[in-house]
């Protein structure tokens, strides 16, 4: 009987034991148990000015409250909110007398214009209102964004200058505002033009002119100004304009230097490319195809380049803002007209002495000049040296040999 | 005798030893975790970049572009109005977090000239009545030639602003107008000027309009989900042909109503879509040709109530409510499911979802004036705790029957007497098992017919049972525990094979003398459920078994006397 009476013991045991586990593990419902939050929005009544100026020290007064219990009243303008609070034994000037309190809401630092919220808390009583602050007069310095810096002078491009005037706190000036925009042009001009500030700013394109040079535009509001901003007007795409040759057309000798320059460029009001306009020069013929790339230097742009060694014509144009000057013909003139060759039989070979080669203005051709000796199709190179030059080819027979210098052929001297 | 006990403390000692170790075994793992997940997380981020850079997604689409001003001087590039809009929302977020951490560091990314002069002066007062965007609808006014100059004018900015009330937390549901100057400052843009041109608002529980139709003082209806595809799958997997069958068996049962459930992310969240709200409008009339209304419980689901996701969740209001407002099966709008459950997920408290719940009121309230709004609190302790948002309150009751009417005088009490009440749901899970705390089908039958009686008894004409089906599956955050899931899936009214429950008869029954009727289970009953008969196997298994050990035991050591 012992045993039994134990083992119902343990078995009661376990029984409130699982009971106790079960309770612990089994999920609690979430209860929430509080009094309904309550507002009241009707009682209170903020009483203000519709408009202060910013800057401005104003009276607020909030009635219909529980007489002699505290007020606070949050003024939030844009950026930020201040609280203050009036309590009945306030002396200052935050006050509640009865069921009215007042409050003096001081100048601050920072009094953004706009609409100001006015909330006033009392308990549960709860009052909301506004009042409009007002931005004061314009102050220097005014602020002023320009761009774009660089326009053509063409009358048809221009850059753009917003205004935003600020009071004294800040703040942009009420819309409707007068800002004179001068505007001092490069032939000394000046225009002036007013327009009223609209959604916080004022704008104004200014067009170019005619003459390149910096435009400079000054702000005023009322007395107050803004810093100086200004613009380049420059000029125009070029008229079309010629390349010339500077000085003589050197010969075709492969050593001298061809100097070319394009005209003055000028736009269609006569403005000149400013320094560092890009100029393309496309060349084209005996020399082949070359590219020559510079820039102009008031409003000029020159190139060099080397003489071919074979005479013909070289076509050149030059290419500036996409505008490209007429195709030019330079015709290069041989350097050299004739020159003697001799052969001579030895056991090595035909030797072949060349020269005296002489340029067509009777100078030596440059050392190191080349001749080409052929002799059945076979082409040997001869570095000349003070017009002279010589070579020894094996089985070559006198009759089979040419000889040719800077474009000339060579004549066999018996 | 002695040694025997010893051995019995000893074993005791060791298991009591063994316990304690695996307590700290499950201490030691569940503290790593944490660390981890903080080591995870790391601050390190927040300290080095600009909190506002972590701006939430669902914050992204906030604003709203109204058509740009006409006389612009310049069109806008698609990108630069990426960059504005950014820009204007990480101005707003650097203000909620200057209010949060009192950090000034962060605002000169987002404001220059007078803008940051105004705000770095009073950058103290922020702390103490924070503001947080909800929303945004932006007009531009101008945007200079070189693209350096930007004007702005909010006509519509949402905003919550903190107002404390006697001491507790309390909010400004703001709408805020602001003309606002950009500039584009070593390529960022900036806040330079930010000036308020109107504000209105309300308070965080002041009440939306009433709604002009009628309150539904009588309702016997019923919570529904398809017995397959409860829950998030409600509307992606739905078959008209077993909504059809539903609403006919609904209809038989005698109701009146349905409750159903639009959960927020299925249904495309703030992208919702008329091909989204299909089945759904399809729904509404089979339950109209069928004479029966519908409560439609919106935002399912949706848990979250941090206010940069406010705005995500009023698009999806704009798209729902116009779509289903004017259906005649409509009987009303529950704001949403059980928001008291909502309490403490990320770190949310029931003021600001109260908040939200007053906000998402008053914009339904815009949408549609004539539907009455309810909000289905999970407890009757919460809508009495709740503040007065709505035209009918609303609450869910499974507790003893018999407490019924203490907790609508309770709701009374606070909310008014004369406020129509909504008893949304309840039910008995027919779940019974080896586990304690099952129920039989006669109890459920029995509970039901109790908690219509009281009802009747205390003039809450409006009843929704829950559910029609036996479902499926037990909802998403149910977890796994047996216990936890079993009574989910077993309140319905229907058997999972189509059979009627006992309380299905009862449901529909709207008279006294035929509720009192129903039988109710007797004293013994309780004894016939499968918990107490598997503990009675047992103790008397154990019995028998130390019964039969004792046996054993005396004739073993008898043998061993006989022996020696």
């Amino acid at each position: 009987m012992t045993s039994i009476r134990r083992l119902a013991r343990w078995f009661v045991i376990a029984l409130v034991g699982l009971v106790v586990v079960w309770k612990v593990v089994a999920p609690a419902p979430k209860v929430v148990v509080a009094t309904p939050p309550q507002i009241d929005v009707d009682e209170l009544e903020i009483i203000a000015e519709e408009e202060v100026e910013a800057g401005e020290a104003f009276i607020v007064e909030v009635q219909g409250g529980a007489p002699d219990v505290p007020v606070e009243l949050v003024v939030d303008g844009g950026y930020h909110g201040r609280r203050f609070t009036a309590s009945p034994e306030d002396q200052s000037a935050e006050s509640v007398t009865g069921s009215v309190a007042s409050f003096e809401v001081p100048a601050a630092l920072s009094p953004e214009s706009g609409t100001v919220q006015l909330t006033a808390i009392q308990g549960r009583r709860v009052a909301s209102g506004t009042l409009e602050m007002i931005p004061g007069e314009a102050v220097d310095p005014l602020n002023v964004y320009l761009g774009p810096r660089t326009v053509v002078a063409d009358t048809e491009h221009f850059s753009m200058v917003v205004a935003v005037p600020r009071d004294v706190w800040g703040n942009p000036v009420v819309d409707g505002t007068d800002v004179t925009y001068t505007v001092n042009r490069p032939d000394g001009a000046v225009d002036k033009e007013i327009v009223q500030t609209d959604g916080l700013l004022a704008w104004l394109n200014i067009f170019s002119r005619t003459k390149v040079g910096r435009t400079r535009v000054g702000i005023e509001v009322g007395p107050a100004g803004g810093v100086e901003e200004s613009f380049l007007e420059v000029a125009d795409i070029p008229l079309v304009y010629d390349v010339e040759v500077v000085g003589t057309l050197p010969l075709a000798d492969g050593s001298s230097l061809v100097t070319i320059r394009t005209a003055t460029l000028i736009d269609q009001y006569e403005n000149p490319m400013p320094d560092g306009t890009t100029v393309f020069v496309d060349l084209d013929g005996v020399t082949g195809r070359r590219h020559l790339w510079g820039e102009t230097i008031a409003s000029v742009a020159e190139f060099t380049f080397e003489a071919p060694e074979v005479p013909g014509a070289v076509w050149l144009s030059a290419t500036a803002s996409g505008v490209t000057s007429e195709r030019r013909r330079l015709l290069f003139a041989p350097a050299v007209t004739s020159f003697p060759f001799t052969t001579t039989e030895t056991p090595d070979g035909l030797r072949i002495d060349i020269g005296q080669v002489r340029t067509a203005r009777r100078a030596y051709v440059a050392d190191g000049t080349t001749a080409w000796v052929e002799v059945d199709e076979v082409v040997s190179p001869v570095q000349l040296r003070d017009g002279l030059g010589s070579i020894t080819l094996p089985d070559a027979k006198p009759e089979d040999v040419s000889v040719t210098v800077l474009g000339a052929q060579g004549r066999l001297d018996a | 005798m002695r040694e025997r006990d010893g051995m019995r403390r000893k074993a005791l000692v060791k298991l009591a030893i063994f316990g304690l170790m695996v307590l700290m075994a499950v201490g030691v793992v569940l503290f790593a975790g944490r660390g981890l997940a903080l080591v995870s997380r790391s601050e390190e981020t927040a300290a080095v970049f600009n909190v506002a850079a972590e701006l939430p997604t669902e914050l992204l689409g906030s604003v709203d572009w109204l058509p740009d001003d006409e006389n612009l001087p310049r069109q806008m590039e698609p990108l630069t109005r990426v960059d504005i809009t950014d820009t204007w929302l990480r101005s707003w977020a650097q203000l909620a977090i200057l209010a949060e951490t009192g950090d000034q560091s962060g605002l000169e990314v987002y404001f220059s000239g007078s803008a940051l002069d105004g705000l770095a002066a009073g950058a103290s007062d922020w702390a103490e009545r924070p503001a947080e965007q909800i929303g945004h609808r932006l007009r531009l006014v101008f945007y200079s030639e070189d693209g350096q100059v930007v004007g702005l004018r909010s006509e519509e900015s949402r905003v919550l602003r903190s107002h404390p009330v006697s001491g507790e937390p309390g909010w400004y549901d703001a709408v805020e107008e602001y003309e606002a100057i950009m500039l584009l400052e070593d390529g960022n843009w900036r806040l330079s000027h930010l000036v308020r041109r109107a504000t209105d608002g309300a308070w965080w529980i002041e009440p939306p309009d009433p709604a002009t139709d009628p309150v539904p003082e009588q309702l016997r209806g019923i919570n529904y989900y398809p017995q397959s595809a409860p829950w998030q799958r409600v509307w992606l997997d739905v078959d008209p042909r077993v909504v059809a069958a539903d609403l006919d068996r609904i209809a038989d049962l005698g109701l009146d109503s349905v409750r159903i459930f639009l959960p927020f992310e299925e249904l495309n969240g703030r992208w919702t879509e008329p091909d989204n709200l299909a089945p759904v409008l399809a729904f509404l009339d089979m339950a109209d040709d069928r004479g029966l209304g519908v409560v439609v419980t919106l935002f399912d689901g949706r848990t979250d109530h941090r206010v940069f996701r406010w705005d995500a969740d009023e698009d999806h209001l704009n798209r729902v409510v116009p779509v289903l407002a004017a259906h005649p099966a409509l009987l009303m709008w529950d704001l949403k499911n059980e928001p008291d459950r909502d309490v403490g997920i990320f770190d949310t408290e029931i003021d600001l979802i109260y908040a939200w719940l007053g906000h998402m009121g008053r914009v339904v309230r815009d949408l549609d004036q004539s539907t009455p709004l309810t909000i289905g609190w999970a407890t009757p302790e919460a809508a009495a705790a709740a503040p007065a948002l709505v035209d009918v309150v609303s609450f869910h009751y499974y507790g003893e029957a018999d407490e019924l009417s203490a907790a609508v005088e309770t709701i009374r009490a606070n909310q008014g007497l004369g406020v129509p009440l909504l008893l949304s749901e309840y039910g008995l899970p027919t779940w019974n098992t080896i586990f304690p705390g099952g129920h039989t089908e006669q109890e459920q039958a029995a509970y039901y017919a109790d908690i219509l009686q009281v009802a009747n008894e205390v003039d809450v004409g409006a009843t929704m049972a829950w559910t029609l089906w036996d479902l499926a599956e037990p909802p998403p955050d149910a977890g796994s525990l047996p216990w936890a899931t079993g009574p989910q899936t077993t309140l319905g009214l229907l058997h999972a094979d189509g059979s009627e429950k006992l309380a299905a008869a009862v449901v529909g029954e709207t008279d006294h003398a035929a509720l009192e009727a129903v039988a109710r289970p007797g004293i013994f009953h309780r004894f016939r459920k499968r918990f107490w008969i598997v503990a009675a196997v047992m103790g008397l298994g154990l019995v028998t078994l130390r019964q039969v050990g004792g046996v054993w035991k005396r004739r073993h050591d008898a043998q061993s006397l006989e022996g020696s």
